[in-house]
């Protein structure tokens, strides 16, 4: 197995109560490698009770990066979170200690 | 970036959810004449010499709740600055609270995305509303001749998009979303030019990062770079980072103006510092505008306390379990509680991996409650625990956090209902109003 933080970078910002977290791979393998191994569901699931609502995964071959929508993901958003990561800032990075299979 | 750089435009993006909500309740404080960015004329101070003499406009939505306020602030700048005949402008109309009432009345559905909660059920708690407004009141400002334009709610893209259109008279839409993009790369200043980077290590002189600068062609072409001779880093990697940053849908990043589509979108680096954006493709915008609602919805404390090796970590899940014990005997009525390990898994939550013996550990207590009392009682709960708790709590906080919580509601409105207005006068003008 290797983490994903050794195919790519993320950055994750919020909305209302929704992150979106861009995984953008190193190269076009790494970019491969993400596609096939990282789902939506793998990143709903990953987030347990963090993350309340659905999660949308857009692909962006052309930037090499992927893109998740997490629905109900910042406890309420960033006026009503309790959360001291108000703004979701820190979720993109949590990403990628995720399992990628090897090639 | 005025002195260096050569730039024509200067956009100061002042607005967040965040920020709109801490506005709110300054206004609440303060009174009607406040909800502006309070500090505008001191931030704008060393560029309204360039602003004065024509060189370099600016543009602003410091005007946040009250853009009068930030309008006479900067024009009394201004005027002491020796340009009383420097022509500024607001741009309103984006305040809508006052509105909601009869919108509902007439049928519009005020429904807000994320709960399902209509406007009715927090009707009396509302303490601000303000419709997104895009770029083109912006344009209408610099077309009348404005140097400086303090604009209320408008779409941090629309600082930027605003002066291209001015510029360029642009409506291809393909072109559209292509002044959008560049608005939506530039409006995080720092984001995209090293800041909050994973590429942070290629960065150079950090503590003197360049701003970004856009060169935008006629053609449509364009150029991410930043002031020469600063630090930072422009590469292929902070730009695509910036260009997903708080993206939803890549084939339709919905605006005012237009809505972009970066699926075909081509990044790539064209030089030192500088990268090229081009492929960006537009559709027509909706017919509706993003409504943020803010309104009161409690209050929140919160408390930390340390601890230290060893078994840092278990002394802090007991101090946990005292506190909810403490809360239960004292019957605070909370509505939500959360404890947060920082150390452990503050930022990952679920997702982190427990460290076997970390060094310290901070726990962290926040809670919600319907008023500020409890809110305060949470935090004096803690106090004893420097005296009940495990060996030993360390980091005394003596300041009790509480603050009143203004939640957001988001929902959609029918652009029709809602009328931009620019309003162009000399600095001397503006500066003279009570």
């Amino acid at each position: 197995m290797t983490l994903l933080v050794e195919l790519a970078v993320a950055r994750s910002g919020d909305k209302g109560d929704i992150v979106n977290i861009a995984v953008i791979a190193h190269d076009d393998a790494a970019y491969q490698r993400v596609v096939a191994a990282v789902t939506a569901a793998r990143v709903k699931t990953y987030f347990r009770d963090w993350v309340r609502g659905p999660v949308e995964r857009y692909e962006l071959p052309n930037l090499g990066a992927v893109n998740f929508v997490l629905h109900g993901a910042l406890g309420g958003g960033v006026a009503r979170t309790l959360r001291i990561d108000s703004l979701g800032k820190a979720m993109g990075l949590a990403v990628l200690r995720m399992e990628v299979p090897q090639e | 970036m005025v002195e260096r750089g050569g730039v024509d435009y200067l956009g100061y993006d002042f607005l967040s959810e965040l920020t709109m909500t801490i506005l709110a309740k300054r206004r609440a404080r303060l009174g009607p004449h406040e909800g502006y960015v309070p500090d505008v004329a001191r931030i704008l101070a060393p560029v309204l010499p360039a602003a004065g003499e024509g060189r370099t406009r600016v543009v602003t939505n410091a005007g946040g709740m009250y853009p009068r306020g930030a309008l006479r602030k900067v024009a009394r700048a201004l005027v002491e600055a020796g340009f009383p005949d420097t022509p500024v402008a607001e741009v309103t109309g984006d305040d809508v609270l006052g509105r909601l009432d009869t919108f509902v009345a007439e049928g519009v559905e005020l429904t807000d995305h994320a709960t399902g909660m209509h406007f009715r059920e927090y009707a009396d708690r509302a303490v601000f509303a303000h419709a997104y407004l895009g770029a083109r009141p912006v344009q209408e400002a610099l077309a009348a001749g404005a140097h400086v334009v303090t604009a209320g709610r408008v779409t941090d893209a629309a600082l930027f998009l605003g002066p291209i259109l001015h510029e360029t008279g642009w409506r291809d839409l393909d072109r559209l979303a292509t002044g959008l993009v560049v608005g939506h790369l530039l409006e995080c200043s720092g984001m995209v030019t090293g800041g909050s980077s994973n590429f942070w290590r290629d960065a150079v002189d950090p503590w003197n990062p360049g701003y970004p600068v856009a060169e935008v062609g006629r053609d449509g072409s364009v150029v991410i770079t930043k002031t020469p001779g600063t630090g930072g880093l422009v590469s292929r990697g902070t730009v695509i980072e910036q260009l997903l940053y708080e993206i939803h849908d890549p084939a339709a990043i919905v605006s005012p103006d237009v809505v972009a589509d970066i699926t075909a979108a081509h990044v790539g680096q064209v030089g030192r510092d500088r990268v090229a954006v081009s492929g960006v493709r537009g559709t027509p915008a909706p017919d509706t505008l993003k409504l943020l609602i803010g309104y009161r919805d409690g209050w929140t404390g919160e408390g930390t306390i340390m601890f230290s090796w060893p078994e840092a970590l278990d002394k802090a899940r007991r101090a946990e379990q005292i506190l909810r014990h403490r809360i239960d005997a004292e019957a605070l009525p909370v509505r939500e509680l959360l404890f947060e390990y920082i150390g452990v898994n503050a930022l990952h939550g679920p997702t982190a991996p427990i460290p076997p013996d970390p060094n310290e550990v901070m726990l962290r207590v926040c809670g919600r409650f319907d008023r500020a009392e409890p809110a305060r009682a949470l935090f004096e709960l803690i106090l004893p625990l420097f005296s009940m708790a495990p060996a030993t709590p360390a980091g005394f906080a003596g300041r009790p956090a509480v603050r009143e919580t203004v939640a957001l509601a988001v929902t959609a409105l029918p652009a029709a209902l809602v009328s931009p207005r620019v309003d162009c006068l000399p600095a001397r003008e503006a500066a003279e109003e009570e």
